[in-house]
């Protein structure tokens, strides 16, 4: 198993045939898909679509479980706007009436369109982070040559967040050793402790930016003499056919959704 | 070190953005994304959230690094944090100005007019309450409802309350949160490097 | 032997302190030494080391006086880039020494910045995976690897780039035993394969005497002694609780204290029982 930004990939999986930047550049284009369009027959399909991509990647779909808050927090809040805040024209049709409150049909129609919607961006977003690691990322980027003192600042920024992740586990670890248990707080006190996390990783933060920078400047590295640098990792992940055509297949598909869309509003 | 000499650059004093500002934003970065993971935020998707304690980040970004912490970091950090719940980053993309306008206000406000980032008189503390806490939380509350909107988050019924909670969520955890970290870090940052007197340096 | 580093009169101020963070009136590092520093905190180890890659006048802040000499380049007038090529520099924080988001990407980053051609990058990284044996490791992130494995990652890749001096600021300070012992253990395996001058820092000096030929000791920011191990340990004042010498020199100080023991004090362990068992 090969840990990612989020999970895990086994070893083998088709996710490999396929160069970082493919995976990034397919994801992202798909995601124009619940971004543009409301329709929940193409988001349906983008649903399934990705769930086929997870299963031939190989990713284990137990891993929904842990989103299952997510879906269900979204639905109930998306369906107690279009309850409470509904549009006057979309109160028309009354489906029933619990205690005062009323629910009208094209109201919950439409707030389900959204539902659907939200859940394709959610679907994508997991699957990517699923299947990228944070190295693969600035690979990515690398190759289609965005400039290094980008790609560097993301990926060391990429670094920092698994940095202070760790901090943050041992600062709650010894918070929980002196019995202070965050879970069982309302989310007044839990406010109040959140900034207990957030001053030591800001005073590391900050203790820590001179040696970084001063164990960057010590490997040669300067504003100055960035350009025309060799990229040795480059050669490591090659374009090869399956990019291509990956790549080919995705902006078709694209392409027919937003003109199918177009066709039959 | 009184207000004035810590925005002050004295003459012949050489200010120019080195590896330390790239550093410190991409720390920034990973300070920022991890305040804005834990368990606490309240998303509802497409960037739109109610409480968001990591808005304290852009802000002292803003004060203490200049357009690093407030505008490079302050407008990246949300993307990742918020592509852990769910937002693609392309979404992410439409709410770069108000958080830049979140992470530098403040910061442009103290440094125009000598103010004391380790918030020292009454005049400190208004000036960064209205500033940081209610103008700059403005934007984000017009803009966030209407980005939902867009999306059909959110109704035009729901518009004004949405608004309304954004800025109290928002606005309220910049005021106490920035607050608490600018009094306990602004005497320790000022005398650091990486302090960017200029927007850049 | 042509000196590697020479220092002359020298001080250092960093900008806003109360004084000098170091002070050094006269120090000569012969080419191919190795020289531990010794000192307790806050005495200006981290300052020196900063000096010997130009970190320091460069990138900090603050009043440089005197001279300080690097391969034969006063560190004010070089620029910090061409000395970074030939002065390798490791801190102590094994989590800010790594930058990147995986070994392999650490070990190329210095080449890269070297503007290497590619296969001279390809075969430093074989031949520094072979001598550290960091085959296992490369693809690895970070927060996968051990403290004492990250410390051992940073001083490969700043050996990867082939300094004439490999300087390393109290590397093993934040480790656990078994990351200090791999940390000296990977530090002996530089040493026999490259012959380049070395420099560490340390406050616990167990280990570092075992390994270093002289010892330069900082107080309160001045250098108070330079010389050979033997000299150091010999001279070296038992009563003071500011640094730690190794357990056995205390035990032959006690006994010559005592006199029960008149010959030379010895720092290392094996040294001591042989010597000591002898009527
Ligand atoms: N970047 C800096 N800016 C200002 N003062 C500094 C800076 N770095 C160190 N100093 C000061 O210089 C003096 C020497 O510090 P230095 O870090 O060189 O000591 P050290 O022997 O390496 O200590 P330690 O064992 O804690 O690493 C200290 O008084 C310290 O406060
Ligand atoms: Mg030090």
């Amino acid at each position: 198993m090969k840990r990612t930004l989020l999970g895990y990939v086994p070893e083998k999986s088709i996710v490999y045939n396929f160069h970082p930047f493919t995976r990034l550049f397919v994801v992202f284009l798909l995601t124009f898909v619940p971004l543009l369009i409301l329709n929940p027959a193409f988001n349906g399909a983008l649903i399934v679509l990705t769930v086929i991509f997870f299963a031939v990647s190989r990713i284990d779909l137990k891993i929904f479980r842990y989103y299952l808050p997510v879906f269900v927090l979204l639905f109930v809040f998306i369906t107690a706007i279009y309850t409470f805040f509904a549009e006057e024209e979309m109160m028309t049709e009354a489906l029933l009436s619990v205690g005062g409150v009323t629910l009208y049909r094209p109201a919950i129609n439409y707030a389900l369109k959204v539902y659907l919607r939200i859940l394709g961006v959610l679907f994508l977003t997991i699957y990517f982070l699923h299947v990228m690691t944070e190295s693969e990322i600035v690979v990515a980027l690398r190759s289609v040559k965005v400039p290094f003192v980008i790609s560097y600042t993301l990926g060391l920024s990429l670094r920092a967040i698994g940095m202070f992740l760790e901090d943050y586990r041992t600062v709650r670890e010894a918070e929980k050793a002196r019995a202070l248990d965050i879970s069982e707080m309302n989310i007044f006190k839990k406010a109040a402790k959140l900034i207990n996390y957030i001053v030591p990783l800001l005073a590391l933060a900050i203790r820590r930016t001179d040696e970084f920078s001063d164990a960057i400047s010590s490997r040669a590295f300067s504003l100055k003499t960035m350009k025309n640098r060799p990229n040795y990792l480059a050669r490591k992940n090659r374009f090869k056919w399956t990019d291509f055509a990956g790549i080919c297949l995705a902006v078709l598909a694209i392409a027919a959704v937003f003109y199918l869309h177009h066709r039959i509003p | 070190m009184t207000a004035e000499e810590i925005w002050k650059v004295r003459e012949g004093e050489i200010r120019e953005p080195g590896i330390q500002h790239l550093v410190i934003t991409a720390l920034l970065i990973g300070v920022g994304t991890v305040a804005g993971m834990t368990g606490v935020s309240a998303s509802v998707g497409f960037g739109v959230t109610f409480f968001w304690p990591a808005i304290a980040i852009q802000i002292v970004g803003g004060m203490w690094y200049g357009v690093w912490g407030g505008a490079v970091a302050a407008g990246t950090f949300p993307i990742i944090s918020n592509m852990v719940a769910g937002t693609p980053p392309v979404g992410s993309l439409l709410w770069i100005p108000p958080n830049v306008i979140q992470g530098m206000a403040v910061g442009l406000v103290f440094r125009k007019f000598r103010l004391d980032p380790r918030l020292k008189s009454a005049r400190d503390y208004l000036v960064f309450i209205l500033v940081g806490g209610i103008l700059a939380s403005i934007p984000g509350a017009l803009y966030a409802p209407w980005i939902g909107r867009m999306f059909g988050l959110f109704t035009e019924e729901s518009y004004r309350v949405a608004a309304a909670a954004w800025l109290v969520g928002n606005g309220g955890s910049a005021i106490v949160f920035g607050i608490i970290l600018l009094k306990a870090l602004s005497p320790i940052v000022v005398k650091t490097r990486t302090f960017c007197k200029t927007l850049t340096a | 032997m042509k000196p590697a580093v020479e220092f002359k009169d020298y001080r250092w101020q960093y900008e806003g302190g109360r004084k000098d963070a170091l002070r050094i009136p006269e120090l000569v590092i012969g080419e191919r030494s190795t020289v531990g520093v010794v000192g307790p905190n806050e005495q200006g180890k981290t300052t020196l080391v900063r000096t010997l890659n130009g970190i320091i006048p460069h990138s900090h802040r603050g009043v440089l006086k005197g001279e300080a000499r690097v391969l034969g380049e006063n560190v004010a007038e070089v620029s910090h880039q061409d000395l970074s090529r030939k002065v390798g520099v490791v801190f102590s924080d094994p989590d800010s020494q790594f930058t990147s988001m995986s070994v392999e990407e650490e070990l190329v980053f210095g080449l890269e910045n070297l503007n290497l051609p590619l296969a001279e990058i390809r075969g430093r990284l074989e031949w520094i995976t072979r001598i550290l044996e960091l085959e296992d490791f490369l693809a690895k992130p970070p927060y996968e690897l051990s403290g004492g494995q990250k410390q051992k990652v940073a001083i490969a890749s700043v050996v990867v780039m082939k300094p004439k001096i490999l300087v390393l600021d109290e590397p093993t300070s934040m480790l656990d035993p078994r990351g200090k012992e791999e940390i000296f253990r990977a530090v002996r395996r530089i040493k026999e394969e490259e012959r380049i001058t070395l420099v560490i820092t340390e406050h616990n000096l167990e280990e570092l005497l075992k390994i270093v030929d002289r010892v330069i000791h900082l107080d309160e920011g001045t250098l108070v002694f330079e010389g050979a191990v033997a000299d150091f340990i010999n001279a070296f004042d038992y009563s003071q609780d500011k640094i730690y010498p190794p357990e056995i020199s205390s035990i032959f100080d006690f006994l010559k204290r005592g006199k029960e023991w008149d010959g030379d004090i010895p720092w290392k362990l094996e040294e001591g029982l042989k010597r000591y068992q002898r009527p």
